[in-house]
């Protein structure tokens, strides 16, 4: 009892939470890389849930960006359209792909140049978060 | 007159006609050409005179489209999903059909000039490539171009004033050498497909 106590409190001072976003990972992130001075840039990977319970993004933040949404681009009628997503919930088992053309992470309020760097994004679950790391670059297409 | 008299008059008239069609079709040079991507119009359609400014400063209106093929793509710079990946997907294009001497103008087309200054359309539209034209102009000028070019787009509000978005036309405008509308491409689009398509228009139209 004392030992399980003792792991407890060594966990709690591990800069990570180990039980945030329980089962919900990022699987290859990055950001697009954009013109210098841009204001939005647009961040994508795959969500999935590796866990038994749903789990909710409520909000997503960055020390780069004052504000990130969950966007979804979509054509309708020969239009391009992107509007705000409500808040993902995934399901056990299921993924979400974040792909060019439609959902993106909307990073808006740039802070600072990104050209070929690096951003951390953190995704606010109901019980904590999860840190991603996310390469800023070109479309591996292009 | 008879009436005998006057159905031949008719029918003489309407020959004429039919003639004068004919050879206007020949003349403006439009053959049926089939292409993969996209429509080529069978009759170019002129764009009304407007006058939007690069961002050089410079006037960019009718005369700017005309003595070579242009490619127009509506949009704004706050877009950053769907615009940079057309913007790359015409940079492609371009450097293909600069290789197989084939040379088009690419004009990207902000619909956005709120927030789209000279300044941020510039290090936008030439970070894709140099050669790329961006163009703005006040709301009277962009719509009247966006009506001739069959292009729309709206403004949607956002949760703050500042973070509308705008919906566009996905269609990439053919532009001819007279400065005439010649044709719509539509998405998805594709490097390999629009090459082939674009040779094949500007080597039968020149
Ligand atoms: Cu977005």
């Amino acid at each position: 009892m004392r030992c399980l106590h003792w792991l407890i409190a060594a966990a709690s001072m591990l800069p990570l939470p180990l039980l945030a976003c329980d089962g919900l990972a990022l699987v290859q992130p990055w950001i697009r890389e954009a013109p210098p001075g841009a204001a939005v840039m647009a961040g994508y990977g795959k969500l999935v849930n590796n866990g038994s319970k749903p789990v909710t993004i409520a909000s997503i933040s960055s020390p780069d960006f004052g504000s990130v949404e969950i966007h979804q681009s979509s054509m309708a009628d020969g239009r391009m359209r992107m509007r705000r997503a409500d808040p993902l919930t995934l399901a056990p088992g299921q993924s979400v792909e974040l792909t060019p053309g439609g959902y993106h992470l909307m990073l808006m309020q740039t802070k600072q140049p990104l050209l070929a760097g690096r951003s951390h994004l953190l995704l606010h679950c109901a019980d904590g978060d999860l840190a991603a790391d996310f390469p800023v670059r070109a479309p591996a297409s292009e | 007159m008879s009436i005998a008299k006057a159905t031949i008059v008719g029918v003489i008239a309407a020959l004429a006609a039919l003639a004068g069609l004919l050879v206007a079709t020949s003349m403006s040079g439009s053959k049926n050409i089939e292409i993969q991507t996209g429509t080529l119009l069978k009759q170019p359609r002129a764009i009304e005179a407007f006058q939007l400014s690069d961002t050089a400063g410079a006037v960019f209106d009718n005369a700017r489209l005309q003595g070579h093929w242009s490619l127009l793509f509506a949009g704004f710079t706050y877009c950053p999903d769907v615009c940079p990946t057309t913007l790359a997907m015409l940079k492609g294009l371009k450097t293909r059909l600069d290789s197989a001497q084939t040379p088009v103008q690419v004009v990207f087309l902000s619909v956005d000039p709120q927030r789209d200054t000279p300044e941020k359309l510039e290090r936008y539209v030439h970070y894709f490539s140099p050669d790329f034209i961006g163009a703005t102009g006040s709301d009277a000028e962009l719509e009247k171009l966006a009506r001739s070019l069959s292009l729309v787009y709206a403004k949607v509000p956002g949760e703050t004033p500042e973070s509308y978005t705008v919906d566009h036309s996905a269609a990439l405008v053919l532009v001819n050498p007279q400065g005439q509308v010649a044709g719509y491409f539509l998405p998805p689009h594709r490097v390999d497909e629009l090459s082939a398509d674009l040779q094949r228009v500007v080597r039968e139209q020149g």
